[in-house]
């Protein structure tokens, strides 16, 4: 069973990678039953899925590196994390309580982003897990520009 | 504001509202010359300012009034040029003085010709001018130090993609290589890479062809600059062409080029229409191949049939309505939702992630270039085609759809920003001792379309970095061409006041979308860096009598202190020194000028500059005074406000792609 789990998050990865979206991607085995899904993505950085179908999660690892701990950026990240939980929101724009819980968090000023997917549903955990990092990176762009100039070289201008 | 002598004669109007200027303005292009005619003769009645003693020339009047040359042989190569452009429409020349015979030909042909300062603001100048009318225009200099004083400008304009004629002479050909006197070089390997195409004429017999091969890459597919050198055998005085059988290909461009431009395979409207109905929430991406293939009124018939947002991107706004129910340009946050993007004449592509639509959205492209399809986004459907014959064929076959809830998502996103735009206002009117970015946003953007001004009249020639973060976000375009988007793409610092020149120009002319808003003042807005770029061509629009309101962002430093604000050993290479008067170079430059030091005197500020473009036809300068402190506000500093604001793209915001 567990092993379906893991070959529906490989071939929506995969999918998304043939259809140009990653490029790079490859995949690891890691401790404990994790399998580590690592692809150039946005800002042509190098992104991490590390899928734990035994936990029963999905993580973005280490997204943000050098986010200090309450700092007003961990803590306006965290505001926009709840929001994606709100569920008064169209089903497209927020992540389905009934089907996975969006949580961050931040060991040693590494961001990351975890989906604890409910019933199995791990199709949906990764296509709503991505677009989450994608609409993060968005919000990044709009509110913390000198963080991305400073982390991630894009450029001031 | 300076003091100054006027005389009130009865020619000029008294403090004319904005109704009533726009009423004359708005009138025959007869009369409007007419009244323009009035204002000049009533200028030059109050211009002589005891304080700077300047002389005013007549340049605004004598270049329109001189007598246009009959082509006839014998013609030197020069001559033969300007004919071809003649012929062509070429729109105006921009220029600064040197490459005399091509210069002196084009003008005496009656194509409207601009002398400035500097030939890069000059140069910035035509580009401003092409993005504003989607005509052809030219820039011109002189061999060797001009033409190389163009290069920024030329690669401005390639980022751009504007049809962009840049012609330099050159010295002649048999020196090659000598040093011999002055200003040799080699332009063509110069300008590789940020053209379109370009050719040294060498000889006087092909002038006319290469004319022909210029045109045809500025006037078919993607736009792009076209750089043209002559030598001396070719262009000079001692070009003598006898007659046309000397000439090689001297037949015009009905048969040297073709006006027939690429139509959609009809299989691949029908997957467009597939996709669309398969979709919850597309959005047309409409960029600068919308208005160069003037096709706006399509996608608007087409937005409105299927119900379908419409997002601008590109160096010029305008070609959908910030008005419609269906703009989604304010709507950044609904960008994330899109799930079908279709990218109509979007020549600059952005890669992956730069346009952050869901996921799993699918990317059609309506292009001219089969070439470009694919190139950096993944696509699902390319139809090569101009852009007005794709919209008009999906027009055509599309049934009548409804996104009722999308186009409500976009709306509520367009909100949302705007709430946000007003907070930052709020924020801003706060510092009592400043002028905090958002108050100046928003006070123009009251005062361009809150005001008696009709909405869709003024065009900005919308520039400065920093200042350009909140200037973007407030100001709108109504109709084509309204807003030239100034640093686009290669995001250059500074050729802004050369852009207001252009983009006044085109206005003051009255050249294709900017004809019913003929004789209208411009407004450009730069920074303090970039005012220092350009900043002298505010003797270019005083001696043409462009009325233009240029603000100047003063925050007494680059916008990149703030990143070095810590680090004494750098932190002054990002610095000026503070309170700098840019408003006086403007009135030594001829003109008028406004300094501005707190919130409540930005909005009288504006009212006296318009006033001045009206009733004098000159420009103003409305200095801003800020704080370069400001840049380091945000979550940060936020006692310094708002700070350095981000973007999303595409949208208003835009200038990337």
């Amino acid at each position: 069973m567990t092993t379906n789990h893991v070959d529906i998050i490989r071939k929506k990865l995969k999918e998304y990678s043939e259809r140009g979206v990653f490029s790079g991607y490859k995949e690891v085995q890691g401790r404990n039953g994790k399998v580590e899904f690592t692809f150039t993505w946005l800002l042509n950085r190098p992104f991490t899925m590390v899928a734990d179908t035994k936990g029963g999660s999905l993580q973005m690892k280490n997204i943000l590196p050098h986010v200090p701990s309450k700092s007003p950026m961990e803590l306006d990240l965290k505001e926009f994390v709840e929001i994606q939980m709100d569920q008064k929101q169209a089903a497209h724009n927020r992540v389905d309580a009934k089907r996975a819980d969006l949580k961050c968090s931040n060991r040693l000023e590494k961001l990351s982003l975890t989906l604890e997917v409910k019933k199995n549903q791990y199709s949906y955990g990764v296509t709503k897990l991505l677009n989450t990092t994608n609409k993060l990176f968005g919000h990044l762009h709009m509110y913390h520009m000198p963080y991305l100039c400073e982390h991630f070289e894009v450029p001031e201008e | 504001m300076s003091k100054k002598e006027k005389i009130q004669p009865d020619a000029q109007p008294k403090d004319p509202g904005r109704r009533s200027f726009m009423k004359t303005a708005a009138a025959t292009a007869g009369a409007a010359t007419a009244t323009i005619a009035a204002a000049n003769e009533a200028a030059d009645a109050s211009l002589m300012r005891n304080e700077f003693n300047i002389k005013r020339t007549d340049a605004h009047k004598t270049f329109k009034d001189a007598p246009v040359s009959e082509f006839s042989f014998p013609a030197t190569g020069a001559q033969i040029f300007a004919k071809a452009c003649k012929d062509e429409g070429l729109a105006a020349l921009f220029c600064c003085p040197g490459n005399y015979s091509i210069l002196s030909e084009i003008a005496n042909q009656g194509i409207p010709t601009y002398g400035g300062r500097l030939e890069g603001p000059m140069c910035s100048a035509a580009d401003g001018f092409i993005r504003v009318t989607g005509e052809v225009a030219a820039a011109s200099g002189t061999e060797g130090p001009g033409f190389t004083n163009m290069i920024c400008a030329i690669a401005a304009a390639n980022g751009c993609r504007s049809p962009l004629l840049v012609l330099a002479s050159n010295m002649d050909l048999r020196g090659d290589d000598t040093e011999s006197r002055i200003q040799r070089g080699y332009q063509q390997p110069t300008t590789e890479g940020i053209k379109k195409y370009g050719k040294r004429i060498v000889t006087k017999e092909r002038v006319h062809e290469y004319a022909g091969y210029a045109f045809r890459q500025l006037k078919t597919g993607v736009p792009g600059p076209v750089h043209l050198d002559f030598v001396n055998e070719a262009a000079g005085r001692s070009s003598k062409i006898e007659d046309e059988t000397s000439l090689d290909a001297y037949y015009d461009k009905s048969k040297y080029r073709t006006e027939s431009k690429p139509h959609p395979n009809p299989k691949d409207i029908d997957k467009l229409i597939d996709l669309i109905k398969k979709a919850k929430r597309p959005m047309i991406v409409a960029s600068m191949g919308v208005f160069y293939s003037k096709a706006w009124d399509a996608l608007r018939l087409v937005a409105e049939k299927a119900q379908i947002p419409v997002c601008e991107s590109g160096p010029t706004r305008g070609h959908f309505s910030d008005g419609h129910p269906l703009s989604a340009s304010m709507s950044p946050t609904s960008i994330y939702n899109v799930d079908l993007a279709i990218l109509v004449g979007q020549y600059v592509m952005p890669s992956m992630g730069e346009y952050p639509f869901d996921i799993d959205c699918k990317y059609v492209r309506i292009d001219p270039n089969v070439e470009d399809m694919g190139r950096n986004l993944p696509i699902e459907l390319g139809i090569v085609s101009c852009e007005k014959a794709g919209l008009e064929a999906l027009y055509n076959k599309i049934p009548t759809m409804k996104h009722d809830s999308w186009v409500a998502e976009v709306a509520a996103a367009r909100n949302a920003f705007e709430k946000e735009n007003d907070a930052h206002y709020k924020t801003g009117l706060t510092f009592t001792d400043a002028v905090h970015p958002a108050v100046i946003a928003t006070e123009l953007h009251n005062f361009l379309y809150k005001g008696d001004i009709p909405k869709e009249q003024v065009t900005i020639a919308s520039g400065g970095f920093g200042i350009g973060r909140y200037t973007r976000r407030r100001l709108r375009a109504f109709r084509p061409g309204q807003i030239c988007n100034g640093a686009y793409q290669y995001g250059s610092i500074g050729p802004d006041v050369g852009y207001a020149f252009g983009v006044g120009v085109a206005t003051d002319l009255g050249i294709g979308p900017q004809k019913p808003y003929q004789g209208t003042p411009v407004v450009a807005i730069t920074g303090d860096a970039g005012f220092a770029y350009s900043g002298f061509e505010i003797d270019t629009l005083a001696k043409y009598r462009i009325p233009a309101i240029v603000i100047v962002y003063n925050n007494n430093a680059w916008g990149t202190w703030s990143g070095y604000a810590g680090n004494p050993s750098v932190a002054h290479v990002h610095q000026f020194q503070e309170n700098l008067q840019y408003h006086k170079i403007a009135e030594a430059l001829g003109g008028n000028g406004e300094y501005v030091t707190k919130a409540e005197e930005m909005k009288p500020a504006l009212e006296r500059a318009w006033k001045v473009a009206v009733n004098d036809r000159l420009p103003t300068v409305i200095n801003c005074q800020a704080k370069k402190e400001f840049w380091l506000g945000g979550r940060r500093a936020p006692e310094w406000g708002p700070g350095l604001l981000g973007k999303v793209e595409p949208g208003c915001m835009s200038y990337s792609h």
